[in-house]
C-alpha cells in the first residue's frame, strides 16, 4: 500500500490522539485535563479528515466532514462548560484538582 | 482601573493555585501510562491503516445520489442541513445546554456583573478595529457561500463568535448594549425556529425537519442564517461569561 498523505495523517492522528490520552491520565491539574481532551479531541477531527478523503476520486466523503464541522463548534461550547466547572471548583474549595487525585498522596 | 483590594484578592488567588506539575502523581505511574499510551499508538496505527485501506461505504453513495433534491449544492451542507438535520437540530441543543449551564455555574441569568478589564495597547486595539468588522463581513460570505461550496453557519457562527471573543479582549464590551433577555433568546432562537419548522412540516403530512423538495433551498438558507446567529451569540456569550470574577468564595449565593 502506497503511503498517501491521507495515511499520514491517519497515523498522525493517532499520535496525537495517544499524546493527549496520556496528558490527560498522567497529570492532576483540572486545566491540564481540559487541554488534553480537547488535543484528543482535534486528533478525531483530523482522523475524520483523512477518513473523508479514503480512496474517493471525487472530492471528499461528505458525511465525516459534516460531523467535525458541528463537532468542532460543540466541543468548544463544552471546553467553556468544563473551564466553568473548574473555576467554580476551584472558588468553592481552592482546589484545582479533583477529590480522587488528592487521595493519591 | 483595579485597585489595591482587587490586586490583593487577585494575588491571593494567584497563590492559591496548585503549580502546574503536581509531584505526587507518582513517577512510575506516569511511566506505565507513557508505555500504555505507546502500545495504543501501535494497536491504533494497525486499525488506522486498515481502514484507510477500505472502499468507502455507508451514506457516502446515498448521500451524493440524491443531492440534487437537497437543494443545495454543497453535499457537506446537504448532509448537515437536509439528510441529517435532526443532528444538527440536537447540536444547536447542546449548544443551548454549555449556555444554560455555564450561567447556573456563574449563579447569574446575564452578562451584567462581568467585570471590565483594562483596554489593551495601541497596535491590539487598532488591529481589532480593522478585524472585527473584517471577521463579521467575512460571517456573511462562509454562509451564503456554503450552499455551493465549503463554508456555511457553522463556520460562519464561528467566525462571528471569534470576532464577539476579539470584541472582549479589547475590552468593548458591546454585549452590554444587549439585555441579558435578549441575548438568551438569541441563542435558542435558532433551536426553536428548527423545531417550529419541523413540526409545520409534519402539519403538512411530512415527517419532522423533511423540508419540501421544491423549497427546500430556501428552508435551508433561512435555518442556516439563525443558526450561524445563534452559534455566534452562544460562543460569544460563553467567552464572556466565564470570567472568573464573576463571583467570589465569599458571595453567598444568591436567591433570584
Amino acid at each position: 500500500m502506497p503511503l498517501t498523505s491521507e495515511i499520514v495523517f491517519a497515523l498522525t492522528a493517532v499520535i496525537v490522539f495517544c499524546l493527549g490520552l496520556y496528558g490527560l491520565i498522567a497529570y492532576a491539574h483540572l486545566v491540564r485535563k481540559i487541554m488534553a481532551i480537547n488535543v484528543m479531541g482535534s486528533a478525531v477531527f483530523l482522523f475524520f479528515g483523512a477518513i473523508a478523503r479514503r480512496n474517493f476520486e471525487e472530492g471528499s466523503d461528505p458525511v465525516p466532514q459534516a460531523m467535525v464541522i458541528t463537532g468542532i463548534v460543540v466541543a468548544v461550547a463544552a471546553t467553556a462548560f468544563a473551564l466553568t466547572l473548574a473555576r467554580r471548583l476551584h472558588a468553592e474549595t481552592g482546589q484545582t484538582q479533583l477529590p480522587e487525585e488528592q487521595s493519591r498522596r | 482601573m483595579p485597585t489595591g483590594r482587587d490586586r490583593a484578592k487577585e494575588a491571593e488567588m494567584a497563590a492559591a493555585i496548585t503549580p502546574w506539575e503536581t509531584a505526587r502523581s507518582g513517577r512510575a505511574m506516569r511511566f506505565l501510562t507513557g508505555i500504555g499510551a505507546f502500545l495504543l499508538v501501535i494497536l491504533l496505527a494497525l486499525v488506522a491503516v486498515d481502514l484507510m485501506d477500505r472502499e468507502p461505504g455507508g451514506l457516502t453513495r446515498a448521500a451524493l445520489d440524491s443531492l440534487d433534491e437537497s437543494g443545495v449544492e454543497n453535499p457537506v451542507t446537504a448532509v448537515l442541513l437536509n439528510y441529517r438535520s435532526m443532528d444538527t437540530w440536537l447540536e444547536l441543543g447542546v449548544l443551548v445546554l454549555a449556555v444554560m449551564a455555564m450561567f447556573a455555574l456563574q449563579r447569574c441569568s446575564s452578562l451584567d456583573q462581568v467585570p471590565r478589564i483594562e483596554r489593551g495597547g495601541y497596535v491590539l486595539m487598532r488591529m481589532s478595529s480593522v478585524f472585527v468588522p473584517l471577521m463579521i463581513l467575512g460571517a456573511g460570505y462562509l454562509l451564503w457561500r456554503g450552499t455551493h461550496a465549503p463554508g456555511g453557519a457553522f463556520q460562519a457562527g464561528a467566525l462571528l463568535g471569534a470576532a464577539g471573543v476579539m470584541l472582549r479582549l479589547t475590552a468593548r464590551d458591546a454585549f452590554r448594549a444587549v439585555s441579558g433577555r435578549t441575548l438568551r433568546g438569541l441563542i435558542v432562537l435558532s433551536f426553536a425556529c428548527f423545531a417550529l419548522t419541523g413540526l409545520g412540516f409534519m402539519v403538512m403530512n411530512r415527517r419532522y425537519l423533511e423540508y419540501p423538495p421544491a423549497r427546500a433551498d430556501e428552508w435551508i438558507f433561512l435555518i442556516e442564517l439563525l443558526a450561524t446567529l445563534s452559534i455566534g451569540a452562544a460562543l460569544w456569550v460563553l467567552f464572556v461569561g466565564a470570567h472568573p470574577t464573576t463571583w467570589s468564595r465569599e458571595k453567598q449565593p444568591r436567591t433570584d
